[in-house]
């Protein structure tokens, strides 16, 4: 479908002429049309993308929107020169595991998110050297021209429509009906998550074990200091 | 990526206002209030701050007052006001028992900068930090890379000592008794540590650094690759499309008068301008010169017989300069990580860096951070991905429909807050997709599940029962 398509659709759900709007704009819509995308991706994770980023040495931060602009989160990150996947692990873990983690060299075993637009590397590699794949979860492409199709499954893209009329009807003052369209669009997220796959992604997927002196590779054990 | 005017727009037609009912100001500053309570309410956006050690305040004075002449920085009050003294504070402890007519003791050294610890033997000044001016709440510290506890001071008090002055490698940090954006480190380092700083950057792009690590200079292209002669082959240059990135020399002389004629050599610049003011010979023609057109003509002991003699330009070509071309983008070591620091606006990690700094023997903040200036509609939320610019929209729609008076709609103003609320949910888990990280609150800190053990105290009735 055709964002010329998703625009006739939602003007005749809200009851106006596709061809010379009175209520609404051609943009308006497109507006509407692209806000319903992004709304799709938060909820749904439908847009995943790949990246790739060399290792610098001595660097622990990288910057999400120095890899990719439309980086929303990682949720895989890929060692080839390791051949592994690196374990998410959050800062509080690391804390706890070792008191010098931010000093241990070696090839990353795990990362973590410090920031929605920054993560880390732990341990992080003395030399430059190796690429990191990097899978993510993106912000949708904007749809501009006429002729732009959704990257969506086509079951997916009538919630699209329904998030338009949604607008449509809020900006018309109409929240009672515009409640019930939004309802519509938010009872598709369940089925589009199954679509993308994601329906199996939680938290303690891609954690790392919290299983006590279990060691990384680089030999680093649990921390024993009493401060 | 859409500006807040443009924002503007879309709230405005949302209202079906132009500004009657709801004023673009008021929109605006409903805009700054969505846009500070995403940041802040999500905590998503976090900046690494390294400071030096000791630690820098930007203001220091002995009054209160003189706070309120201050701006963009943090102030301390290294006064000590006496309570007898009608508004005259001393610096010292001295001064203060004299000004409340107590007899002076000795008192320790005075000092109005915490770097000043470096050059003195022993203060009672507490170890403090100022925080960024966008702080909003902390989320991790340390020291030499390795985390610091949090504390409270009535954990610290309990030590019956004056904790504030050991000396050693910092082991907690707490809120302290100072002002708030400031943070108190347990135990004290004197040992001065400061980072790399480029150096005359008031004067702009800042090209050489100050620090005591040696450095070296890499650059992808540190010549010119073309030489021009007037400003419309410069022109030409800088709209090429093609994907190479130039960096052009212009050889030619531009004449005082003429605005459409260049010369290679200063006598041809003057007959140009004598040509321009119609009269012939007025000035002496000036000897010429070796040119060089490329870099390498310039390079002594380089290709060529003769070209090689224009030292007295040496500083025109970029091998001259240090770091180089342009200014540096990053600073890199196998040794530790350098950050590019920002002092004051704290907007963005763009534009050209001041400071780079490694958290090696430095006391690292990590904080979450709030926009610290109102945007104007020129601007554009930086600090958030542009897709979440809908949840300020919602945020500003919830306040307008909220707002008492005609156009006022209740239920569409809590439709909008509870979708912002959404939005606030969703930046959270952006910025950490694990679930699990703790985040400082700005409450005190407790200080419990520390293993340290606590002074003996010995009870009151400690001799009687003896």
């Amino acid at each position: 479908m055709t964002l010329s398509d998703l625009r006739t659709r939602i003007l005749d759900g809200l009851s106006e002429s596709s061809s010379s709007p009175v209520h609404f704009s051609a943009s308006q819509i497109n507006d509407s049309i692209n806000e319903a995308l992004e709304v799709l991706a938060e909820q749904v994770d439908a847009v995943r993308r790949t990246a790739f980023v060399p290792l610098r040495e001595g660097t622990t931060y990288y910057y999400t929107r120095s890899i990719a602009s439309d980086m929303m989160v990682p949720y895989r990150i890929w060692s080839y020169d390791q051949t592994r996947k690196l374990t998410a692990i959050s800062v509080h873990d690391l804390d706890e595991f070792s008191t010098s983690w931010d000093e241990t060299t070696g090839a990353p075993e795990s990362w973590f998110p410090i920031s929605w637009d920054c993560f880390g590397l732990y341990p992080y590699p003395a030399s430059a050297g190796g690429v990191l794949r990097v899978d993510y979860f993106a912000w949708p492409r904007e749809l501009a021209e006429d002729g732009d199709e959704l990257e969506l499954p086509e079951a997916s893209q009538d919630a699209v429509i329904d998030y338009g009329i949604y607008d449509g009807l809020v900006k018309r003052y109409d929240l009672q009906t515009a409640m019930r369209f939004l309802s519509a669009f938010s009872s598709l997220f369940k089925d589009a998550k199954a679509r993308s796959g994601i329906k199996k992604q939680g938290s303690s997927a891609i954690e790392r074990s919290m299983q006590p002196h279990r060691e990384y590779r680089s030999s680093v054990r649990e921390d024993t200091t009493i401060r | 990526m859409p500006t807040v005017s443009q924002e503007l727009t879309r709230i405005q037609a949302r209202l079906h206002d132009s500004g009657t009912l709801w004023p673009q100001a008021e929109l605006l500053r409903w805009y700054n209030e969505g846009y500070r309570q995403l940041l802040s309410q999500s905590g998503a956006a976090v900046r690494i701050y390294v400071h030096d050690v000791p630690g820098r305040f930007s203001y220091t004075g002995t009054q209160e007052w003189e706070d309120q002449y201050t701006s963009n920085g943090l102030f301390q009050n290294v006064g000590r006001n006496a309570a007898k003294g009608n508004g005259r504070s001393g610096v010292l402890l001295w001064e203060v028992e004299q000004l409340e007519g107590i007899t002076p003791t000795t008192s320790s050294n005075a000092m109005t900068q915490l770097w000043e610890r470096s050059l003195a033997t022993s203060t009672d000044r507490h170890f403090r930090f100022a925080l960024a001016a966008n702080h909003d709440h902390i989320r991790r510290v340390a020291w030499d890379d390795e985390a610091l506890s949090g504390t409270h001071v009535d954990n610290m008090d309990l030590m019956d000592s004056s904790w504030w002055r050991e000396e050693g490698e910092p082991l907690y940090w707490l809120k302290g008794t100072g002002r708030d954006k400031s943070i108190e480190v347990f135990t004290v380092v004197t040992e001065y540590n400061e980072q790399y700083t480029l150096e005359r950057y008031e004067q702009g792009m800042a090209r050489e650094f100050e620090g005591t690590r040696s450095y070296s200079v890499e650059t992808d292209q540190r010549e010119f690759t073309w030489s021009y002669t007037t400003s419309g082959d410069g022109d030409y240059l800088a709209d090429s499309d093609d994907d190479v990135i130039y960096h052009a020399i212009k050889l030619t002389k531009k004449p005082t008068l003429s605005t459409d004629a260049h010369g290679c050599f200063v006598w041809e610049r003057s007959t140009i301008d004598d040509i321009a003011n119609a009269t012939s010979n007025t000035t002496d023609a000036t000897a010429g010169e070796l040119l060089p057109t490329y870099w390498w003509e310039g390079v002594s002991g380089g290709e060529g017989p003769e070209f090689f003699q224009v030292a007295s330009d040496a500083t025109t070509y970029v091998s001259a300069l240090d770091p180089g071309l342009g200014i540096a983008r990053y600073a890199t070591s196998a040794d530790r990580q350098y950050l590019a620091v920002v002092n004051e606006s704290g907007q963005e990690h763009y534009g050209i860096p001041r400071d780079y700094r490694s958290t090696a023997n430095s006391l690292s903040i990590w904080e979450a951070i709030i926009p610290n200036r109102d945007l104007t509609t020129a601007d554009t939320p930086g600090l958030i991905p542009t897709q979440m610019f809908k949840y300020i929209r919602y945020y500003v729609w919830y306040r307008a429909f909220g707002h008492a008076g005609e156009g006022q709609r209740t239920d569409l103003s809590d439709h909008y807050k509870a979708r912002f609320d959404t939005g606030v949910m969703f930046l959270a888990q952006l910025k950490d997709v694990s679930y699990r990280d703790h985040v400082y609150a700005r409450k005190e800190i407790s200080g419990l599940g520390e293993p340290r053990l606590p002074r003996v105290r010995l009870p009151a009735e400690f001799p009687r029962i003896w």
